[in-house]
């Protein structure tokens, strides 16, 4: 399907804060989970709009190897929004958060938007972390912030648009140059030649002006 | 059985039939399509469609299939009918009540019920029934997931209450009474083989007891008797040690950060694959499951996952060497630091070779960290061959959609055919390499995070949605399978590069980061242009003009890089036979120290080579010493009835033709293939069509300018000439006596009137032999 622009986000945080279940919630890949996910297809992505726009979103999850560490950090270069999540029923998810944005900050594009996302907003009665102490961490780093539930969905819809939004409107005003390659803003195939029709995959694509 | 299992009590009848779902269920009319390759599903069931998952059955494929639920008992089953005239008609069974499950009744021809869901006691009760249902899988995947919903301990428990039950109930028939106990020594004979470590910590009262039935079962004095006595258990096969890191190895400042200069990429892969192979062999696949591993940071689960955790940590290990290596010293210059990074990538690209997906994926993954991305100067002082070739690598790493390269990569057999590396190895590659595989790992602990959080660990009613193991059961067999592949390795670690992998300072990313900053500082280059495309992956030709032979002149299509070619011929050519260590960089400092500017990353080119110093001309063959093939072994066994040839397309006047960016195809050839069906596959791979086979001939290089043609009732896996696996497929001509050979190419003699159809664009330009630019 074709689309304006290309947003790659990536969500990070502690284990078990509800990662891939925010994303599974957001892109509705519950199915694909379960039947195809190891065959290789794309996986985590929606399509939403802006201003009329198309604007398909591309989510990266480190859930379950946040541990590898060079890994997770090769995900941030690349990436236009990061979505920091942190378990409200958790402190300690909170009290890491810091470190998570230092590491995120140091390997990302200037121009990446946080998120800061306090998740599991359901279990009230098990509040570790106050949502003021989300609100001031999220004014104090720059960030907007919000309290989702991904498992009732509450909120999670928001957090991914509002997102895209301030992205979008970079864009607009001219703030990110789409030029260059690593700040995880793609044109759509609409624009540019997409890179699937070349169909001998990564062997096929590029400039290949030189061959004989 | 059958009498027994009517005369137990019904489970729970009412919320049995009120909770599951009417028993609607699809009829598709559509055949599904059996997956191919590993047993990861038996059928692939497409969007709303209520099953995920259907035990293996014979292929018959364009049979539809019919699907429907039961319930009763405390159990939901799935059943699925796939002879038209044998379903029961799902229609008339939704009236709200749901079909009574009768599990003892035989399934009828064509039909395969399988547990959906049920409680814990039920599940454990259908481990004794679940064989004669048609349902072989259920015992393994219980065996393998029953942890993350119950104790070991409860689960034997509840299994001798069972065989007590049945028991007690009706009279003894002997045909039952056998079949029982056979079931149920199979049960104990998969735990006890699978799973000894559940045994391990029984109370002397209970291992008496399943003592007792194993006897029952089995007779006395068989061999899984011995594993369930407490001295074998207590020393496990299964060692559970390691943590997170050898910390028993202290970091050492003083370690030399260029040990890896003076090795051999090739003997860097075989010992980083060694030691990942031991790692994996050792891996407990359920611990990898995601209700435990994304669980793994919470209080009171420190300790878990013991395997999982030695291998990260492993990876770790590998990734900061290479980043430890490589920023170590800040007082190198670009060009130096560049032999560094060949280094590393030429030791990726082995370990791609010997499919050791792990240490390429942290490799890799740490070249692609972004104090070594940032490194502007340094990346444009390395080898276009190894800047290539880590574009290739980073492609099969990449996480577009959900892994699909390396995913696809990991479960071929033998050497990818998409090798989108360097061609100059294969040889070595097919021929002498051991063909184990280890996986990078955190694809699997992806999937199964995934796969946990998408599905419900128990339906409304409470029952445990055995569904959902079984899915995770199909990725944990995958595990299983590559680790008995990776049992094919016959390497040894060697403890003395381990020793350095775990000597060496681990730098934080903080620290990295400043390293990086005092090499090159901020803002003085911006990102790097050139490296880093990962999707991007465009061969060159320098392993075509070591097989053809170098030297003849060459021409460059694309302007604007005048100084490449020549370099790169300098460095291709007289070293392919070149084994000699080459000096570390301290070594080599010495030597040119005096010349080093102060000025970080100084862009002052090296001096004139002295005994192994930088010179420019040389420097590819010097960092990547180790990246050429060593002779073929004449004679060195294939694997067992298949090889690898690597075959290229020739044009007319002696031209190869490069086909994106200059593919060698690589064709596996079986002992069945004749000519014309290799010649076929090479077509195809090269997207030509298939019946064109007729039109070319195969043709083996030999060396020398010495060739050997097949004749297409020629078995090619035996009539090869084993010392070369270098072909080339050629159009076949009206006799021309006159013909050259090739290679090599130096006295063509052009054929200008056979211009092949297929390939408008390509003009024949005698040995012009192009490349593209990245």
């Amino acid at each position: 399907m074709s689309y304006a622009y290309l947003f790659k986000y990536v969500i990070i945080g502690d284990t078990g804060v509800g990662k891939s279940c925010l994303l599974l919630q957001f892109t509705d890949d519950r199915f694909t989970t379960i039947h195809d996910l190891t065959i290789g297809v794309e996986f985590g992505s929606r399509m939403i709009s802006i201003d009329n726009k198309k604007i398909k979103l591309q989510i990266w999850d480190t859930a379950g190897q946040e541990s590898f560490r060079s890994i997770t950090r090769s995900y941030y270069r690349g990436a236009a929004g990061a979505l920091l999540v942190y378990d409200i029923t958790r402190r300690e998810t909170f009290n890491h958060l810091s470190s998570w944005l230092e590491d995120a900050r140091q390997h990302s594009s200037s121009h990446m938007v946080f998120m800061l996302i306090g998740n599991k907003s359901d279990l009230e009665h098990r509040r570790a972390v106050k949502k003021e102490e989300g609100e001031a961490f999220a004014r104090e780093h720059g960030m907007v912030f919000m309290e989702t539930s991904a498992k009732t969905a509450a909120n999670v819809k928001e957090a991914f648009f509002s997102t895209a939004r301030i992205i979008y409107k970079k864009i607009q005003e001219g703030h990110l140059d789409l030029t260059t390659e690593g700040n995880g803003i793609k044109i759509g195939p609409s624009a540019v030649p997409c890179e699937s029709t070349l169909r001998h995959g990564p062997m096929g694509s590029g400039d290949r002006s030189g061959c004989c | 059985m059958r009498a027994r299992e009517r005369e137990l009590p019904n489970g729970s009848p009412a919320r049995g039939n009120r909770s599951p779902p009417p028993p609607c269920f699809l009829i598709c009319s559509k055949a599904f399509p059996l997956r191919s390759g590993i047993q990861r599903r038996a059928l692939r069931l497409r969007p709303a469609s209520p099953v995920s998952w259907l035990p293996s059955q014979p292929a018959r494929l364009q049979t539809p299939v019919t699907l429907w639920e039961e319930s009763g008992d405390g159990v939901i089953y799935t059943v699925s009918c796939r002879s038209p005239g044998g379903a029961r008609s799902p229609i008339g069974g939704s009236d709200g009540g749901g079909e009574e499950a009768s599990p003892s009744e035989p399934p009828s021809l064509g039909q395969c019920r399988v547990l959906k869901a049920a409680a814990l006691p039920a599940l454990v009760r259908h481990l004794l029934e679940a064989p004669m249902l048609g349902d072989p899988c259920y015992v393994p995947a219980f065996l393998a997931t029953y942890r993350t919903f119950a104790a070991p301990r409860l689960v034997l428990v509840q299994l001798l209450e069972r065989l007590q039950e049945l028991e007690n109930s009706g009279p003894e028939v002997a045909p039952e009474r056998t079949e029982l106990q056979r079931v149920l020594g199979s049960l104990l004979c998969s735990w006890l083989d699978g799973y000894p470590e559940d045994f391990a910590g029984l109370e002397p009262g209970l291992r008496e007891q399943i003592l007792a039935r194993l006897r029952w079962a089995l007779g006395s004095g068989s061999e899984h008797e011995r594993s369930l006595t407490p001295a074998p258990t207590e020393g496990a096969p299964v060692p559970r040690e390691e943590p997170e890191g050898d910390e028993a190895v202290a970091e050492d400042p003083d370690a030399d950060p260029h040990y890896i200069l003076g090795l051999q990429a090739d003997e860097v892969a075989a010992h980083l694959t060694a030691q990942d192979a031991e790692l994996f062999l050792r891996l407990v696949p359920h611990e990898c499951l995601g209700s435990f591993w994304s669980q793994r940071d919470k209080k009171g689960h420190e300790g878990a996952c013991p395997t999982v955790r030695a291998t990260v940590a492993q990876f770790n290990r590998v990734a900061n060497a290479v980043v430890a290596s490589c920023l170590s010293d800040t007082g190198l210059r670009a060009a130096q630091r560049a032999r560094l990074l060949e280094k590393w990538i030429r030791v990726a690209e082995e370990c791609f070779f010997l499919r050791n997906f792990s240490s390429l994926y942290a490799v890799v993954s740490a070249l692609q960290s972004t104090s070594l991305h940032r490194l502007k100067r340094t990346w444009e002082e390395t080898s276009r061959d190894c800047i290539h070739c880590y574009e290739g690598l980073s492609a099969i790493c990449s996480e577009k959609d959900n892994y699909r390269q390396s995913r696809q990569l990991l479960f071929q057999e033998g050497c990818p055919g998409a090798e989108p590396t360097q061609r100059r190895h294969q040889r070595k590659t097919l021929e002498q390499r051991p063909t184990g595989v280890v996986p990078y790992l955190g694809t699997f602990l992806k999937d199964l995070v995934m796969l946990d959080a998408a599905t419900r660990n128990r339906l409304a009613n409470g029952y445990i949605n055995f569904e959902k193991h079984r899915k995770e059961f199909e990725i944990l067999t995958q595990l299983r399978l590559l680790q008995a592949a990776c049992r094919n390795y016959t390497l040894r670690p060697d403890r003395t590069f381990q020793g350095w992998l775990q000597r060496l300072p681990r730098l934080t990313e903080g620290k990295s980061y400043q390293l990086s900053c005092a090499i090159e500082p901020l803002g003085e280059g911006g990102t790097p242009t050139r490296p880093v495309k990962p999707s991007v992956v465009i061969t060159h030709c320098t392993d075509m003009l070591s097989s053809i032979g170098i030297g003849a002149p060459m021409s460059w299509d694309k302007p604007g890089s005048p100084q490449a070619p020549p370099d790169l011929l300098v460095s291709s050519a007289p070293s392919l036979a070149q084994q000699t260590k080459w000096p570390s960089v301290s070594v080599l400092d010495r030597a040119t120290e005096d010349d080093l500017p102060s000025s970080p990353g100084g862009l002052a080119p090296p001096p004139p080579a002295t005994g192994g110093g930088f010179a420019r001309g040389h420097r590819r063959s010097a960092s990547c010493g180790s990246a050429y093939p060593k002779p073929p072994t004449p004679g060195s066994p294939a694997a067992s009835e298949c090889r690898f040839i690597r075959v290229r397309m020739e044009l007319q006047n002696g031209t190869l033709y490069k086909f994106y960016g200059g593919w060698t195809t690589i064709v596996q050839v079986t002992s069945q293939d004749k000519a014309p069906t290799v010649i076929a596959k090479v077509l195809e791979k090269h997207n030509q069509d298939r019946g064109l086979a007729p039109n070319y001939e195969l043709v083996q290089l030999l060396g020398e300018g010495r060739e050997l043609a097949f004749p297409p009732t020629a078995n090619i896996f035996y009539a090869m000439n084993s010392s070369s696996l270098d072909f080339i497929l050629r159009r076949k001509h009206p006799p021309d006596p006159t013909s050259p050979p090739l290679p090599p190419p130096r006295t063509p003699a052009p054929r200008a009137t056979d211009v092949h159809a297929t390939f408008p664009k390509i003009k024949a330009t005698g040995r012009k032999i192009a490349r593209a630019f990245f």
